[in-house]
């Protein structure tokens, strides 16, 4: 009758060491899921400026003025652009001009675009690829907000969310 | 027994940290793919937006003429833009563009780039740093149609011609419409009336059918002639509602479109040859609904032509890019003052006539501009304008060798808009 009572104890100690090592593993463990997440979200903001690049470059629908024309080109995406609600896309539509000064149009999408990064650091400051008389181009930016679900679990709505950005030029 | 009873107690223990140890380096293994791959997945993403955006820059460049070097310069800064500019990549290396020119005419260019992404959490498995490389191919190849069992090629490709003139009152009464009408027809006695299809559209303050198109490949030569004498004398009743007044570009040129959709068994080259002296001054249908041409009653905006509406030259425009992007060379002969103006590049809310059809005409992301012969031509088709009888008839000349298929390659017809293949 004594052996099985060995074995409890034995069984108990682990279970004690388990119980300890949990939260360590955990730790290890649970952010991997705001990591994908994080991953995830820049991913799909750059497949979708990329797209929208391609179709302003393009532009099937040239004539019109340039908001108009974002908003065609969002639409012609099938909701690309549209998942998530946390984001918000700006296009500039550069044009060299004689001595290296370019003509610059922009737009929004949304136009009540509530992301306040979008408006943070002036569009000089990132980087506009140089442009020849007549060349044109088309910088699609996207920024968006990603709140992550795990620390939210854990520290409230105090944990920030992480600010994506992708850009496409074209 | 006691003493047993405790190694064995502490041999267990020990197992449960050994292990945990070792599940620690296969969990840090395990994070690290997710990790580091992660990464890696969203660096190749970027890449491989950046690398498709320099290679349409580049190819652009190439397409209008420019030197590789040059070519190689506008996608570096291209990429550089796009890549830099996402914050992660602040303390990345510059990665050097490889441009590949696999055919100048029509163009085939290859554009890739490598990095080395190095892993944070991989190492622990024995990896230091991951190769990515993402590349991008642009061409201007002209989509061909699937022929069965297509024939040797010894002769050129069956053509429909679809010619649109301009017969508003300004052309008219100048001296200078002979010539049109007699140059005009060089092009279809150019054609091949067995295999080769024409049709001739007119317009003025309407739109008017005088030939339509075969079902069948041909046309009738004689009845070309007769009506290509008949439009030497405008007032003729024949012409009635095609001739004289406005310019209702926008509306001919759907027109146009509509016949040569209908076609039944479209030749190889479809064509749409326009001569116009002036601005689209007439607006004739909903452009909501371009199909429904003439349905309305033609609406006058904006005459005289420096006050011609945007609504009406942007009709003319969109005629003109659905008839390519069915595939259709475009060319077009301007004639006269009316249409020059405006200088090149044009911004938004252009107003001169020949900027929209030059506009309506060029490749994406270019500003097209006229070369010394005051033509502009590239894979959609061609513009040329003339102010006196000299140049018209370089013009149609130009037509001729289109049409004929006798120019060099590379010339309007053989190639396509520059589109990212790959």
């Amino acid at each position: 009758m004594k052996p099985p009572r060995v074995l409890d104890q034995a069984r108990g100690g682990v279970l004690i060491e388990f119980v300890l090592l949990l939260p360590v593993l955990l730790l290890l463990a649970l952010p991997l899921v705001d990591y994908g997440r994080a991953i995830w979200a820049p991913v799909a903001l750059n497949d979708a400026t990329r797209a929208l690049a391609n179709w302003l470059s393009r532009e099937p629908a040239a004539g019109l003025p340039l908001p108009q024309r974002l908003q065609q080109a969002v639409a012609a995406m099938h909701g690309v652009a549209d998942r998530g609600d946390d984001r918000c896309f700006v296009v500039t539509w550069l044009v060299g001009g004689a001595g290296g000064a370019a003509s610059r149009a922009s737009a929004r999408w949304p136009e009540t675009c509530r992301i306040e990064t979008a408006a943070r650091a002036p569009l000089a400051q990132r980087s506009l690829p140089q442009l020849a008389p007549g060349q044109q181009a088309y910088v699609v930016e996207a920024f968006g907000n990603q709140p992550p679900i795990f620390l939210r679990g854990v520290l409230g709505a105090a944990a920030p969310p992480t600010a994506v950005y992708a850009r496409a030029v074209f | 027994m006691r003493r047993q009873r405790l190694d064995d107690g502490r041999r267990e223990r020990g197992a449960v940290t050994l292990m945990a140890a070792f599940g620690m380096v296969a969990l840090i293994g395990c994070a690290g793919l997710a990790l580091d791959g992660g990464m890696a997945y969203l660096t190749r993403a970027r890449l491989s937006s950046a690398v498709d955006g320099a290679a349409l820059a580049a190819g652009r460049v190439l397409v209008l003429g420019g030197r590789f070097a040059e070519a190689e310069s506008v996608a570096q800064a291209y990429f550089d833009s796009a890549y830099f500019a996402q914050a992660y990549a602040a303390g990345l290396t510059p990665v050097k563009l490889n441009l590949r020119l696999l055919s100048q005419r029509p163009l085939h260019l290859q554009v890739s780039a490598q990095i080395r992404q190095p892993l944070y959490l991989m190492p622990v498995l024995g990896m230091r740093d991951m190769a990515i490389a993402a590349e991008a191919e642009v061409a201007n190849t002209r989509r061909q149609p699937a022929t069965a069992g297509s024939p040797a090629v010894s002769r050129r490709k069956g053509v429909d011609l679809m010619m649109v003139t301009d017969m508003s009152s300004s052309i008219l009464h100048s001296s200078d419409w002979v010539h049109v009408v007699r140059e005009s027809k060089k092009v279809f006695e150019s054609l091949d009336a067995r295999s080769d299809r024409v049709a001739q559209i007119i317009y003025g303050d309407g739109v008017k059918t005088l030939l339509p198109f075969q079902p069948r490949p041909g046309f009738d030569l004689a009845e070309m002639r007769r009506l290509n004498g008949v439009m030497q004398t405008p007032n003729v009743p024949e012409l009635d509602g095609g001739a004289g007044g406005g310019t209702a570009t926008g509306p001919a040129l759907a027109q146009a479109n509509e016949a040569l959709a209908r076609l039944p068994a479209r030749a190889p080259l479809p064509v749409l040859l326009l001569f116009t002296d002036g601005v689209a001054n007439l607006q004739c249908m909903d452009p909501r609904r371009p199909g429904d041409a003439l349905s309305v009653p033609c609406r006058r905006i904006g005459v005289p032509v420096s006050q011609s509406s945007n609504e009406t030259v942007a009709q003319m425009r969109e005629g003109i890019r659905a008839a390519l992007d069915r595939g259709t060379t475009v060319l077009i002969v301007g004639y006269g003052r009316e249409l020059r103006g405006t200088p090149h590049p044009v911004p938004e809310g252009i107003k001169s006539g020949e900027a929209w059809l030059l506009d309506a005409l060029a490749q994406p992301g270019e500003a097209p501009r006229l070369d010394a012969n005051q033509t502009y031509s590239n894979g959609n088709g061609m513009y040329c304008w003339s102010g006196d009888p000299v140049g018209l008839k370089a013009c149609y000349d130009k037509v001729i060798q289109v049409v004929t298929q006798a120019g060099a390659p590379g010339a309007p017809g053989s190639a396509g808009p520059l589109r990212l293949i790959r």
